[in-house]
């Protein structure tokens, strides 16, 4: 490894002369190095730009070559020669002999004979020119490669060829204890030429020639004298391991036996030839000597038929067998034996217990026996592993952390109530996992119809306070004013929409049944304005009172009726006597709050109410007004208090805030405006009909069977950057104003501002603050409404109605995420079979709008790409707060 | 045995009017300090050492927030805008103009990914930070009056409100639990192990809510607020409670929590002669800020932050 190291330093060394190029002492070196080939990966040339074209053209070919082929099959493989040219066969292959430049002779021409030269004249110079001629002159390029017949490489000097060691081993091993059956690594494993000691021996003045010979037969007569430096070299080895073995003993290295020394060779080898002549056998060399052997070792004259046993005698005829094989040193078999049996062989005849090893002494005062000492008992239940104690680092500190939350999660999970699930008779169709937690819900339809009709009788008694005032009274739905024909036309095409269930064209053919004077152009064109103003109607009244009802207080309501309001019936007490001053414990209300998906997300919580569609969510997450009526009255109650200011509070019953209030009969028209004979749920009382009226006008709208309409894109898009057009900047300067009104006292001031000027401005003038207020509110409102980036979008997709049914008496008030239902299924009686067909149905109706809705997404898509900027076309779906409209 | 920061160990004059509001970052070796002089700041209060100035609100800065990471800062202000800052280069990486009024408490979620921030306007907006989306992930709408301050604790965003609920928005549960205290709130502040709140009542007094049924635990007192947004803190190790007074000349308090017993008042020294045309209460202790792990606390008083240590730490931090 040494030298593979010094080369490849001076490889680098060589390839970056320049820098080192002042160095004297490696430059001797580098003379030598040119040819030598290199271990291990070779630096990459530094891409000089003084590089001559020659090795820049080598470089290249070696790069060529290096290229990896393997990617390619085999038969789509070249072979390249040396230069990374491919190599061209011929000859035996395809016939002929092909002398090319590239592939015979060195020149273009071809073959060039060499020129004649006289050497009469010229003796001398022909002379010298035969005289340095070298076998290389004569051999091709590729015979000095790698495989060629005289390659140019790195190779062992004749002292470390093989043949040499191997040479050299057998020397050694010669006189050592080895003999023939010495260790093979050891003959692999061989010192150098000249030992350290030798090199001592030398400075000290010792010369290998002055040392008297030792005078066994060790060494081997031819040697004697040789003349050959091999010969010379062994025998000089030979001699100094023998002085140095006189000089101290010699431990016993391998892994033989105590005394042992293996068959010697060398005596062996010598009195075999000498007693050859005696005993007949075979000798004499057969073949020829080998390239490998020396003449010296006689592998075949080595044998003698005294070294075979012919008869089977006693010991003792044995042993003087034995003594009389000639073992050549050999320690083995007899005394061998004896060691054996000395040790363990205790059942032997042939034991002598009296009879000590050759060279050993017997010890006087008999054996002592060691006492043996069972291994320790472990004690019961010992495990045979060690346990580091726990430090309370900060790793152990997070884990338990950990812990702690996820125990406190489960509990979480586990004290939930049930989950909250608002009842819709689309359960009874695809029962939806409304929640986290109703993982096992029930697949079959009695069941869901149970809840769903439990959820309706839970429902009954909340309802009023929470519904929202008819439709046809609110002000939002005052979309025709100057027409009051069409007002009118528009009002009855709602309730049949609404009420009856209709579908859009029936429900406006019905409306206009009667009117006259109409042209069918006429009739399309408001048939659609009706749709359009039906549906941001729903929209408007999905968003804007839910959102704003919850943040304003009604202007007559005083913070006790707030408080008392607020809580439930048993904890208003409380609330008051917190109120009046005494420090009361806290009241908790809980309520049902659905987080947005992407808030979970952030906040790494699964999702609560995981098939929740995001965009039927209200903007605040807070469920919308029906289903928080049917979970929670505390919140419908509050929101309905609210609800009175924008809709007429005679149709709010018992729920409506005490305090008089006149708006309503400010605005609005006498609620008994609904043709009781046009609804056809005329029978119902008038809560139940406003409820079914605001149930089924929230979702009012039907997909087109073309084009969706705007707002189905913006729920399934997401509405995140809608509003940055038109939104912030109008919406800003008047919320600025707005809130700096409302809220110019800020924080270091008393609270409950918008409480306490709300309450100032109907103390101060009733009549005429009312109509500002309200107003002002409105205003507000749509401003909100305009303002808040996340629009509860409409429905992403509507399934069409099938024909409907008569209203139920007592249909549970949809909360507004849900989807709409096919309207007004009798909820209890449903005959099976006609409902599983109606399933089947409406899966194949909602198969079909997904992949509309897909196509949608894909058109919207290349709209973006195509025009990013003009969207003149889409504006006219979008939605147009109402308030807008009303200021046109 | 617990020890109270007893030992004023640095002053800093801001010079930014006044300072509104005092953070510590999340390691709690600098801070933040949000000034009328509509600037953020990033200081070593420990050295008086001012990093970093952060320029980009219309106006006064009101409520500050460090990002878990220190990579990231938030500010709110009376300028309606919520900006999110890139710590070391000093921009602002997004605003947030959606809000209707001033804002006034800020919080990140435990991996910043996320921002509650509380308004005047009655919303808290929950923003995603991820997004570049301009408007907020979500609108909390339930507050009847300002919100006054945010506290987000591990799944659970807290709000106080001066219509005197505490609101605790349970993302896991989906559920919303809103405790009527029956007086305006004016603080917020989540025990370290999150089981209790710490909630500070127009009426002087501090209330320990417990998280999870709403219970009264225990009740704070002695200080005054008079009507002014008093911060309240909880010392790292939950032993403390914390509050900023507007008594005396400006004090800070600190009661041990679980015996409720007033353990010290600190009295700041008095007040520099704001600045003309700025308006601050100079002897109001208004802004309180508990280190994360030392026993160590900020406070904000008119135009100087005010570093309380424990007199043992104090001395070791001399010696180092």
């Amino acid at each position: 490894t040494g030298m593979s190291r010094r080369r490849g330093r001076l490889y680098y060394e060589d390839r970056h002369r320049d820098s080192y190029q002042g160095d004297d002492k490696d430059d001797d070196e580098e003379d030598d190095d040119d040819s030598d080939e290199f271990l291990g990966t070779p630096l990459e040339l530094l891409d000089d730009s003084d590089d001559d074209p020659a090795t820049a053209a080598a470089k290249q070919a070696k790069r060529r070559r290096q290229q990896p082929q393997s990617g390619l099959p085999i038969h789509q493989q070249r072979a390249l020669d040396e230069r990374g040219r491919p190599v061209r066969f011929h000859g035996a292959f395809t016939g002929g002999f092909s002398a090319g430049h590239f592939n015979s002779v060195g020149t273009v021409e071809g073959f060039k004979p060499g020129e004649f030269r006289s050497s009469r004249r010229d003796r001398q110079g022909d002379q010298r020119g035969q005289r340095e001629r070298r076998p290389e002159d004569f051999m091709d390029a590729e015979d000095l490669g790698d495989f060629g017949i005289a390659p140019r490489e790195v190779r062992a000097r004749p002292e470390y060829d093989g043949i040499e060691m191997r040479r050299l081993a057998a020397a050694a091993t010669v006189g050592g204890r080895g003999g023939a059956g010495s260790d093979p690594l050891a003959e692999l494993l061989l010192p150098s030429e000249t030992g350290l000691g030798d090199r001592l021996l030398r400075h000290l003045g010792w010369r290998r020639r002055q040392q008297p010979r030792p005078t066994t037969g060790n060494d081997n007569p031819d040697s004697d004298d040789g003349d050959g430096a091999g010969d010379a070299g062994d025998a000089g080895d030979a001699a100094a391991v023998d002085l140095l073995s006189k000089l101290r003993l010699k431990p016993g290295r391998d892994t033989r036996g105590l005394g042992y020394s293996g068959l010697d060779a060398g005596r062996a080898l010598s009195s075999t030839t000498a007693s050859s002549t005696s005993v007949g056998g075979m000798r004499g060399q057969a073949f020829g000597v080998g390239a490998l052997e020396s003449e010296d070792a006689d592998v075949f004259g080595g044998d003698s038929m005294a070294n075979y046993d012919f008869s089977i005698g006693t010991e003792a005829e044995e042993a003087a067998l034995a003594s009389r094989r000639r073992t050549f040193g050999w320690t083995a078999p007899d005394a061998k034996r004896a060691s054996l049996n000395d040790v363990d062989d205790d059942d032997d005849d042939n034991y002598d217990e009296d009879r000590p090893l050759k060279g050993f002494v017997q010890r006087r005062g008999g054996t002592v026996r060691r006492k043996a000492y069972p291994p320790p008992e472990l004690p019961a239940g010992f495990v045979p592993m060690h346990r580091p104690a726990p430090a309370p680092d900060a790793l152990d500190i997070a884990l338990r952390q950990m812990r702690a939350e996820a125990e406190e999660a489960a509990e979480a999970e586990a004290d939930l109530p049930k989950p909250p699930t608002p009842p819709t008779p689309s359960k009874t169709i695809i029962p939806p996992r409304n929640s986290r937690w109703d993982v096992g819900a029930p697949l079959d339809k009695s069941n869901s119809t149970s809840v769903a009709s439990s959820a309706a009788a839970v429902v009954a008694p909340a309802a009023p306070a929470a519904t929202s005032a008819p439709l046809t009274t609110a002000r939002w739905h005052q979309q025709f004013g100057d027409d009051p024909a069409k007002q009118a036309r528009y009002h009855s095409y709602l309730r049949w929409r609404t009420a009856a269930g209709a579908e859009h064209a029936e429900a406006y053919a019905k409306a206009a049944d009667g009117a006259e004077g109409l042209t069918d152009w006429e009739r399309n064109l408001e048939r659609d304005q009706f749709a359009r103003a039906a549906d941001t109607t729903a929209a408007a009244d999905r968003s804007a009172p839910t959102s704003l009802s919850s943040r304003f207080l009604p202007a007559g309501a005083s913070d006790q009726q707030y408080g008392a309001d607020d809580s439930l019936a048993g904890k208003a007490a409380d609330e008051a006597a917190a109120d009046a001053g005494g420090d009361k414990p806290p009241t908790r209300r809980l309520s049902e709050w659905r987080p947005h998906a992407m808030v979970c997300r952030r906040l790494n919580v699964p999702n609560p109410y995981p098939e929740e569609a995001p965009a039927k969510r209200d903007s605040s997450g807070r469920p919308s007004q029906m289903s928080a009526a049917v979970g929670q009255a505390p919140i419908a109650s509050a929101q309905s208090l609210f609800a009175c200011l924008f809709e007429d509070n005679a149709n709010a019953p018992a729920a409506a805030p005490p305090a008089p209030n006149p708006i309503a009969n400010v605005q609005q028209p006498a609620p008994a405006a609904v043709p009781a004979s046009d609804a056809p749920a005329s029978t119902q009382s008038q809560t139940s009909l406003a409820l079914s009226v605001a149930t089924a006008t929230a979702p009012a709208s039907v997909v087109e069977a073309s084009r969706p309409s705007m707002d189905l894109f913006r729920s399934v898009f997401g509405s995140d950057d809608e509003d940055d057009s038109d939104g912030p900047d109008s919406g800003d300067k008047e919320g600025d104003a707005d809130a700096a009104d409302r809220h110019d006292g800020g924080s270091e001031e008393r609270p409950q501002l918008a409480k306490a000027q709300a309450s100032k401005d109907t103390a101060a003038a009733p009549a005429a603050a009312t109509e500002q207020s309200t107003s002002r509110m409105l205003a507000a409102g749509s401003l909100f409404a305009h303002l808040f980036e996340d629009q509860p979008p409409s429905e992403p997709f509507r399934t069409p109605a099938p024909p409907p049914p008569p209203p139920p008496p007592l249909q549970p008030p949809k909360p507004q995420q849900q989807q709409p239902p096919p309207p007004s299924k009798p909820v209890a009686a449903q005959s099976s079979s006609a409902s599983t067909d109606g399933d089947r149905e409406l899966r194949r109706l909602e198969k079909k709008l997904r992949k509309e809705l897909k196509k949608a997404k894909k058109i919207k898509k290349k709209r973006k790409h195509k025009q990013s900027g003009s969207e003149s076309d889409s504006d006219s779906y979008e939605f147009v707060p109402v308030s807008k409209k009303a200021d046109k | 045995f617990q020890t109270t920061p007893e030992q004023l160990q640095c002053r800093t004059v801001c010079g930014q009017g006044a300072v509104r509001c005092v953070r510590f970052n999340a390691d709690g070796n600098y801070c933040l300090t949000g000034g009328a002089d509509k600037s953020l700041k990033l200081w070593n209060p420990a050295k008086s050492l001012l990093l970093r100035s952060y320029l980009g609100h219309g106006q006064e800065v009101l409520a500050v927030a460090c990002a878990c990471d220190n990579a990231n800062l938030a500010s709110g202000g009376e300028d309606k805008m919520v900006a999110y800052w890139d710590t070391a280069s000093g921009t602002a990486v997004r605003k947030y103009r959606s809000h209707l009024a001033r804002v006034g408490a800020l919080a990140f979620s435990p991996d910043a990914t996320l921002l509650a921030s509380g308004s005047v306007d009655c919303t808290v907006r929950l923003w995603d930070l991820r997004s570049k989306a301009q408007a907020p992930v979500q609108l909390l709408t339930d507050a009847r009056d300002s919100v006054t301050a945010v506290a987000v604790h591990s799944w659970r965003i807290y709000t106080a409100s001066l219509d005197g609920r505490l609101r605790c928005y349970d993302a896991r549960k989906g559920r919303l639990a809103e405790d009527n205290l029956s007086k305006p709130l004016i603080g917020l502040c989540a025990t370290r192990d999150g089981r209790c709140i710490l909630a500070s009542c127009s009426d002087a007094r501090l209330r320990l809510i417990d998280r999870d049924t709403g219970d009264l635990l225990a009740s704070y007192s002695g200080h005054s607020v008079a009507d002014l947004s008093v911060e309240c803190d909880v010392s790292a190790g939950d032993s403390l409670v914390l509050s900023g007074s507007a008594g005396g000349s400006g004090e800070l308090i600190c009661w041990d929590l679980l015996s409720g017993e007033l353990r010290c008042r600190l009295r700041h020294p008095a007040a520099e002669p704001a600045r003309a045309g700025v308006r601050t209460q100079a002897s109001v202790v208004q802004s309180v800020s508990a280190h994360p792990k030392l026993c160590r606390v900020l406070t904000a008083m008119g135009d100087a932050v005010f570093l309380w240590a424990d007199p043992a730490h104090a001395v070791a931090d001399e010696t180092q």
